[in-house]
């Protein structure tokens, strides 16, 4: 049975600036020292992750760089040794860290399929008749024959991506697989994590797509400068995890340096946060009708402050299933001092039975997340046709005689 | 330590369950090694313009200049067998030794790519790149026969014998692969330094030169040297049907021994910092 655990596990790196690292300067080192040398500097890049991956489970692992996500990997796929604590993984592996799976440059495409495939264990026979398939999600049929060295990076990470989920691995591990490629290629891969998820692999995934973590995997963690510091249900580490950024960037999602972050506090306060619709009732709404998410607004400075509103229309599992943006629009709003409503309209919401939830954020005007509501408000709406799925669009049946 | 939130243990594996998974791992690193070192002979030469003959071009080569100088110029003694095969002979089994140990120095270092992705023992890397070199090796064995055929040289049926010999050397060759290997890692001249000690090592064994008839002192310098020992016997055997020095012998094997574990072990310590060197 494919499991993982992590047991107590601390990694430390010693951040010497004046190792030697060439036998010239050991030797210069031997000289008496002229002066005290450098103090050896600890540096904790994990302290104390527990984890226990059950079989056929997803974790999502979330956090800002330089947090130790990808050492925990490089543990996990045991290209590194814990400095304490243990490790225990069973199952067949196949890690993607950084871009790329482990390439040798000389090697061409083709070659370094096998050499991957030898290295996890599998046959030569095995390789070759699933060859035609790697070929074909990487789509690079052309290249398969040309050294590594030569590929650009995207073309790496294909073949990457395409080798280490065709070796019928039991626990996929994917870091940041997404950074690379184009938009339609991360798609397929999101499609194929998905896809082999289904089918019984425990996946690993280290993700700066927040909502793919949130749709895709049974479990997040986020880790926070070594530290484990919530593990849970995607939806809730998530959220915990976006409060903790609110104030910093939102367009470079965690690329701040996070220690030192002087937070930016928002001069505007919400009053309250309302649903109207031209629909019977206000929480139960038919679909197709007219929707309003008004908000009122107060801002008790002298000073019109001008910023960004996004709400996001989620089902209660995290699906996204409508974005609106007054900062991808380019529609600044402004908030004059004194109260006033803003409100987002939709002439008709087509959605289908169900319960739904609108997410908010509050941005200033360079897009910073200044705070955050989720949800922020939530609605119930009843489908009078008698459609499945997500929508509920008006439709017509038509027969012609050809 | 934090207070517990959960405590997950490591389970242990019954002891057959432990060995079976062992041999299992065993036949796929003894797999990827043969991948590697094929790989590697293959792409060595595949792609350069003249092939494999490489392989045989360069021993032939250096035969052919030094044979110029020692033989031609100084006059160098070789007792019963032509110059050129003896120094053709010295110099096939002496470049596999010299070959291997440049290869397997940057096995390691090398490979960066490879070893910060995926998990298998490093210590596939040098053993692999020697393998290369074994291949090597095979191929300019060819030339040497076909000198020993064109000088007409007889061949002892002591011959046989050399492929012990051949396995002491390779061990020995091991072991200091896996310590230039790992070392290479933390000091990147290593290189430089390893081609400079090859250089002067070679002229400390008698590839070039045949230490019949030099100073007792001498002999004994250059046959207390392992790969001295090891060369000088693997020519009587395969000229002269008995060796000169047998008791050398025992101190290359004791080299031998000592040279693989000591580089095995330093091996396995400096593994867990390749990762975070490179």
């Amino acid at each position: 049975m494919a499991h993982v655990i992590v047991d107590h596990v601390w990694k430390q790196f010693q951040l010497r600036h004046d190792r030697a690292d060439s036998v010239g300067n050991l030797l210069w080192q031997m000289v008496p020292r002229r002066r005290p040398r450098t103090e050896v500097r600890p540096f904790w890049a994990l302290r104390d992750i527990n984890l226990v991956m059950d079989q056929g489970l997803s974790f999502g692992i979330i956090g800002q760089n330089g947090s130790g996500k990808s050492t925990l990997l490089k543990i996990l796929s045991r290209t590194m040794l814990p400095t304490r604590g243990a490790i225990d993984v069973s199952g067949r592996v196949s890690a993607l860290i950084e871009l790329g799976a482990g390439f040798h440059p000389d090697f061409t495409g083709r070659e370094n399929v096998f050499l991957n495939a030898s290295i996890l264990g599998i046959r030569r026979r095995e390789i070759e008749a699933k060859m035609e398939g790697i070929i074909d999600f990487a789509e690079i049929p052309d290249f398969m024959d040309t050294p590594v060295k030569y590929y650009s990076s995207g073309m790496q990470a294909r073949l990457g991506f395409s080798v280490a989920t065709a070796v019928d691995p039991e626990i996929l591990i994917v870091d940041e697989v997404l950074a690379v490629g184009d938009e339609a290629f991360q798609q397929k891969c999101m499609d194929r994590i998905f896809r082999m998820k289904r089918e019984g692999v425990s996946i690993l995934l280290v993700s700066h797509s927040l909502d793919s973590i949130e749709r895709l995997m049974d479990r997040a963690i986020w880790i926070n400068q070594g530290v484990m510091r919530a593990e849970g249900v995607p939806r809730d580490v998530v959220l915990a995890y976006r409060e903790s950024l609110l104030g910093q960037s939102a367009i470079d999602d965690g690329d701040g340096g996070g220690k030192a972050v002087t937070r930016e506090r928002a001069p505007v306060e919400m009053v309250e946060a309302g649903i109207e619709s031209s629909g019977s009732g206000h929480e139960r709404i038919a679909a197709g009708s007219r929707l309003s998410i008004a908000t009122r607004w107060n801002n008790a400075s002298a000073m019109t402050w001008t910023g960004h509103l996004e709400l996001t229309i989620r089902r209660p599992d995290g699906l996204e299933i409508l974005g609106v943006s007054s900062l991808r629009e380019g529609k600044p709003l402004r908030f004059p001092p004194g109260t006033q409503t803003i409100r987002l309209s939709i002439a008709e919401l087509w959605l289908g039975s169900g319960r739904y939830e609108v997410d908010g954020a509050l941005l200033n005007e360079e897009g910073r997340r200044l705070q955050l509501w989720q949800p922020l408000v939530a609605f119930q709406i009843q489908s009078l046709g008698h459609t499945a799925g997500l929508l509920a669009l008006p439709h017509t049946w038509n027969a012609e005689a050809p | 330590m934090s207070a517990l939130k959960m405590k997950p243990a490591v389970p242990k594996r019954s002891v057959a369950g432990r060995v079976g998974h062992r041999l299992r791992d065993l036949a796929r690193w003894l797999e990827l090694m043969r991948n590697l070192a094929v790989r590697d002979v293959e792409t060595r030469y595949k792609r350069s313009l003249l092939g494999l003959y490489w392989a045989l071009i360069n021993p032939l080569v250096i035969a052919a200049i030094y044979g110029f100088v020692f033989g031609v110029i100084f006059h160098a003694t070789s007792g019963s067998i032509p110059y050129p095969v003896f120094l053709l002979t010295g110099i096939t089994f002496w470049n596999f030794f010299a070959n291997s140990l440049m290869s397997a120095t940057v096995s390691i270092s090398g490979n960066a790519a490879l070893l910060a992705k995926l998990y298998f023992p490093r210590v596939v890397l040098p053993t692999a790149a020697v393998l290369a070199r074994t291949i090597d090796f095979l191929f300019s064995l060819v030339i040497l026969i076909v000198f020993i055929l064109i000088y007409h040289v007889p061949v002892h049926w002591t011959a046989l014998w050399v492929l012990p010999l051949l396995a002491l050397q390779l061990i020995f060759t091991f072991g200091i692969a896996y310590m230039l290997a790992a070392l290479n890692v933390l000091y990147r001249d290593m290189n430089q330094l390893i081609a400079l000690l090859i250089l002067v090592w070679m002229y400390f064994a008698p590839v070039m030169y045949s230490i019949v008839g030099a100073k007792p002192v001498i002999q004994d310098i250059v046959l207390m040297n392992p790969m001295g020992g090891i060369l000088q016997a693997e020519r009587d055997l395969i000229y002269t049907g008995y060796l000169t020095e047998p008791i050398f012998l025992w101190t290359a094997a004791a080299w031998a021994g000592l040279v693989f574990i000591g580089g095995l072990a330093l091996f396995k310590r400096v593994e867990p910092l390749f990762s975070e060197v490179m």
